[in-house]
């Protein structure tokens, strides 16, 4: 199969860690499907699970959340993008900026996972309210490494 | 579901206070609390010395750093240490990403972590 540009695919998944996993080979294939290259493929398989795991940590109220997360993957010519959404209370995204920024010389165990998918994607943006959720929404370029390369 | 988790936890303890953790398969929010539970019942048990194996890591998230973080602060508050080995190109770029790469000891091999351990053990 080559790549479908334009075509879209989206996941509804249970609010459950098991299901991850199941985010991560998907858009693991998809991209395989594009033409990113291993280390790309890679990168957006972690930054996908990261989003993912943030959903499921801070989007669902209770542990029996019957919720689920939604997983969009938007096929471009020359892009892959790829949006989380959680059902959750949200977040500031101005306090999850400032603990970002103080890096990990505090051995801080928390806002590892947004430093990743911000690293890891060209492209990153957090929208938040309160009472409809958080969206993470994060792009790929295909070949992003080799046009810089003169 | 009812796939297997993708992670396998062993240890091996050497002397009464150093120990290595096998991390074989996946690390992700559903498999890293299996690993959790193995690191704090070492630490509670005396092994304040970690080696942390990483060579039959296939995947690793923030999740999993989040727990070697953890578990490496818990370990030098008793006067102990954590050591990783062999990560690979994959594990060491995340590493680089977070910074931690500063944070936690880094050896080749395990020989060489138990050695640097052995020795902080007698010391302390």
């Amino acid at each position: 199969m080559t790549a479908c540009t334009g075509c879209q695919v989206e996941l509804r998944l249970p609010n459950r860690p098991e299901f991850v996993a199941v985010a991560r080979l998907t858009v693991s294939a998809i991209a395989c499907r594009m033409a990113f290259d291993v280390d790309e493929i890679e990168d957006i398989k972690v930054a996908v699970a990261e989003a993912c795991t943030n959903a499921i940590q801070h989007g669902c109220p209770t542990q029996q959340c019957e919720e689920h997360i939604t997983l969009q993957c938007h096929i471009m010519e020359d892009a892959l993008t790829i949006i989380v959404q959680d059902p959750g209370d949200g977040f500031d995204p101005l306090t999850a900026t400032r603990q970002r920024q103080g890096g990990t010389a505090t051995l801080t165990e928390r806002g590892l996972g947004m430093l990743l998918i911000e690293s890891l994607m060209d492209e990153v943006t957090f929208s938040s309210n309160p009472g409809s959720g958080t969206q993470v929404r994060m792009m790929k370029r295909l070949n992003a490494t080799k046009a810089e390369v003169p | 579901m009812g796939t297997a988790m993708n992670l396998e936890v062993t240890t091996r303890c050497i002397g009464d206070h150093v120990a290595i953790v096998d991390l074989h398969g996946e690390m992700d929010v559903y498999t890293t609390p299996r690993a959790k539970e193995t690191m704090l019942e070492l630490l509670e048990k005396g092994y304040y010395h970690l080696v942390v194996n990483l060579q039959g890591t296939d995947y690793l998230d923030s999740t999993a750093l989040g727990l070697l973080v953890g578990t490496l602060k818990r370990a030098r508050e008793r006067g102990g240490d954590l050591h990783l080995v062999a990560p690979g190109a994959r594990i060491r770029r995340l590493l680089e990403i977070t910074r931690l790469d500063k944070v936690f000891p880094i050896d080749a091999s395990e020989q060489e972590a138990t050695n640097k351990l052995s020795q902080k053990g007698t010391e302390s």
